[in-house]
């Protein structure tokens, strides 16, 4: 039995690179993974950190040092994370506001859902700046019991030997 | 430098105008534009069937949905489709939550992904 009554915190700084991000996500899902976090809720976890640094990347400025940083806090069952990039004009936090609150890409949308799937994913979402002025994303997310639940598939009959 | 997928293409041997690919890795936003662009070339090239065989798929973010998403369109203005087989419950539970799976055709194993594309072309 995992002890949960102990905080876990993490923070990590890297270029604003998306091939950074492989890893910090990978790390991250690690880490819940490790904290006994569900395969579900780990895979989750993954996407979020995903789609928040992508963003940061993408839409963010480069700001003082073109960092981004990333930062995790575990505690009994909340999982907390914040990503923040150098943006800190107020117009970027207007934005990146829009996107996620305004946008309501369709199924057949091919771009801009990312905000939008980090948004169903968690259980809170906050954009503000911090106390240095950069932008930063907030999440929190919590162990829920369903993490598990089965998922609703096509009729499995793995057919590994078809003939093509 | 990109995330690992390798992406082997194949043959189908049974049905005309029709590839398979195999992904194997992660499919993201460091990867989709080549992955993208490899697919999107086979199509206009006149293999408008496309099989995307995700057995080794192991993680796929917004980036990698949207050309999933953007393939089966340009696949069906062609008179072609796209469709996946062989998902896993993770990468499912991401589409299924958007909705996706609406529009990306998904099956459970290559024939019968191989079968709905026989049916289609004798419909048409």
């Amino acid at each position: 039995m995992k002890d949960t009554s102990k905080e876990n915190n993490y923070n990590l700084q890297f270029p604003s690179d998306l091939d950074y991000i492989p890893a910090m996500r990978q790390f991250i899902a690690e880490v819940a993974r490790s904290e006994g976090y569900s395969t579900k809720f780990c895979f989750r976890t993954e996407i979020i950190v995903d789609e928040l640094c992508t963003n940061a990347i993408l839409h963010g400025s480069k700001g003082r040092n073109g960092c981004v940083i990333l930062e995790a806090y575990f505690n009994n069952d909340i999982m907390k994370l914040c990503v923040k990039d150098g943006g800190g004009k107020k117009v970027n936090i207007e934005n990146l506001k829009r996107a996620v609150y305004n946008s309501k890409p369709t199924a057949d949308d091919t771009r801009g859902r990312g905000m939008d799937i980090v948004q169903m994913l968690a259980d809170e979402l906050k954009i503000d700046l911090d106390e240095n002025g950069n932008t930063q994303v907030n999440i929190v997310k919590k162990r829920n019991m369903d993490d598990d639940e089965p998922i609703l598939k096509p009729a499995e009959n793995q057919n590994e030997g078809t003939e093509i | 430098m990109s995330n690992q997928l390798d992406l082997q293409m194949s043959d189908s041997n049974s049905v005309p105008q029709t590839k398979i690919f195999a992904f194997n890795g992660d499919l993201d936003s460091t990867n989709a534009t080549t992955t993208l662009n490899t697919i999107k070339t086979t199509i206009e090239s006149g293999f408008v069937n496309i099989v995307a065989d995700f057995k080794h798929l192991r993680y796929l973010n917004s980036m990698g949905l949207g050309i999933l998403i953007h393939l089966s369109k340009i696949a069906k203005e062609k008179g072609g489709c796209f469709r996946v087989v062989r998902i896993n419950d993770n990468i499912l539970d991401i589409i299924q939550l958007i909705g996706a799976h609406t529009i990306i055709d998904i099956h459970p194993n290559l024939e019968d992904a191989l079968n709905a594309i026989c049916e289609q072309s004798a419909k048409d």
